[in-house]
């Protein structure tokens, strides 16, 4: 008899073991140009289709809008889309105008987004960097920071649905909602120089991060140049200062859209920046030094 | 009822054989996974190519992992990326919308940032 007692007491322990280990479900799909991977408890999973069909949606919104805008100057896009664009000025202010929602203008010479890839002559650039600066004739591209804003609204569709914890990871632009049972969640930032080795680990809660850099996006030119995909608006070149530069925000679009405008201006100025805006920074410079800003240390695993 | 010194003695070790076996099983599994664009399938540890009819690929599998051998995409970054081995690797190939990864229950991270 006291054995079956062991037994059962034993069952009970693991059941009761088990139960605290809660387990998630991840979904992963091809999006907005990347993987993107939605994770929110097993009990949960329902709401993922919804916050999937929330991303499509939107994807599609930037993209038709921003279509009919670059086709024609005077179309008004619809009222989520004109906030969307609006909210790119303050990314203009805090590069002094190095970061521009026109960028494209210039970028697409180079044949961003997707080639034929080559190196434009300088009066064309030149041509690009006076309409960016005058507002004519530009190409616009939102996707700098869009697809934090549509991480951010995917995170409010999962929140809705009354789920408490969640993560939204949109080719490493990312939000943790709330934490996991045991602890906060978990994001390691790659090395730019070693794709399997990581810089930082930081732990999130109800906050989010995002990487910008120049090792994912890029060509090389005949010259033996590497050219990527950030260009200075003021000048119609590649910034000079980061392999490599990622920022924690209360959004994943303003993390997304800080970590290009950083990458636009020097440290001292990204110092001065990011204490105004209380946002952690992790710079990655060409020289490989690794620079922690702004209470970045406050959030790697301890 | 009153428990003998032996109960105790069973319960702690059945309570520890099935702590340890739980522990084990959490950070055991490993499993490689190919997304291609919206689906996502295990794919089985062993020695073999795969090819893939999105233009020209070839993923190399061993009992270890898998790699991007070959790919016609531009940059070729997925197959700088290299070997997909440890927990929490990837490699990715965004022109062709394809990707490695490799999971496990318990990793070090939940996410990459890049």
């Amino acid at each position: 008899m006291p054995k079956l007692l062991a037994r059962i007491l034993c069952c009970f322990l693991i059941v009761a073991l088990y139960g605290c280990k809660e387990s998630y479900k991840t979904e992963q799909f091809y999006a907005m140009g990347t993987f993107v991977s939605i994770t929110v408890p097993e009990d949960d999973a329902d709401v993922i289709v919804d916050a999937r069909s929330k991303i499509t949606a939107l994807e599609a919104a930037v993209k038709v809008d921003t279509e009919k805008f670059n086709k024609n100057p005077r179309y008004k896009p619809r009222l989520a889309i004109s906030e969307l664009i609006s909210r790119g000025k303050a990314y203009e202010l805090i590069t002094d105008g190095r970061f521009s929602i026109y960028s494209a203008t210039v970028s697409k010479l180079y044949g961003f987004p997707e080639g034929a890839y080559r190196v434009p002559e300088q009066a064309e650039i030149d041509t690009a960097l006076d309409n960016i600066s005058r507002g004519t004739n530009v190409t616009m591209d939102l996707g700098a920071y869009a697809k934090g804003w549509i991480v951010d609204e995917a995170i409010n569709e999962i929140k809705d649905a009354g789920v408490k914890t969640a993560m939204v990871n949109a080719g490493g632009d990312l939000f943790a909602l709330g934490k996991r049972p045991d602890r906060d969640w978990r994001v390691a930032i790659q090395d730019p120089k070693n794709n399997r080795d990581y810089i930082s680990i930081i732990n999130l809660e109800n906050m989010a991060v995002a990487t910008s850099g120049d090792y994912e996006r890029f060509f090389k030119a005949q010259d033996g140049r590497t050219i990527f995909h950030i260009f200075d608006a003021t000048t119609g070149q590649n910034p000079e200062y980061y392999h490599s530069v990622s920022v924690i925000a209360s959004t994943t679009e303003e993390a997304d859209g800080l970590s290009t405008a950083f990458f636009l201006i020097n440290p001292a100025e990204v110092r001065a920046k990011c204490k105004k805006l209380n946002t952690p920074v992790l710079l990655y410079t060409v020289n490989g030094n690794i620079m922690k800003l702004c209470g970045w240390e406050k959030f790697e695993k301890k | 009822m009153k428990k003998s010194k032996f109960d105790i003695l069973i319960i702690a070790v059945l309570t520890a054989a099935s702590l340890f076996f739980m522990l084990d099983v959490q950070s055991g599994e490993k499993r490689l996974y190919l997304i291609d664009k919206n689906t996502k399938e295990e794919i089985k540890l062993e020695d073999r190519d795969i090819s893939l009819d999105n233009g020209h690929v070839i993923i190399q599998v061993t009992s270890e992992g898998a790699r991007f051998l070959e790919s016609d995409c531009p940059n070729r970054i997925c197959i700088k990326q290299g070997w997909v081995k440890n927990c929490g690797d990837t490699a990715v190939c965004v022109p062709k919308h394809l990707a490695l990864v490799m999971e496990c229950k318990e990793q070090d991270y939940d996410a990459i940032s890049q």
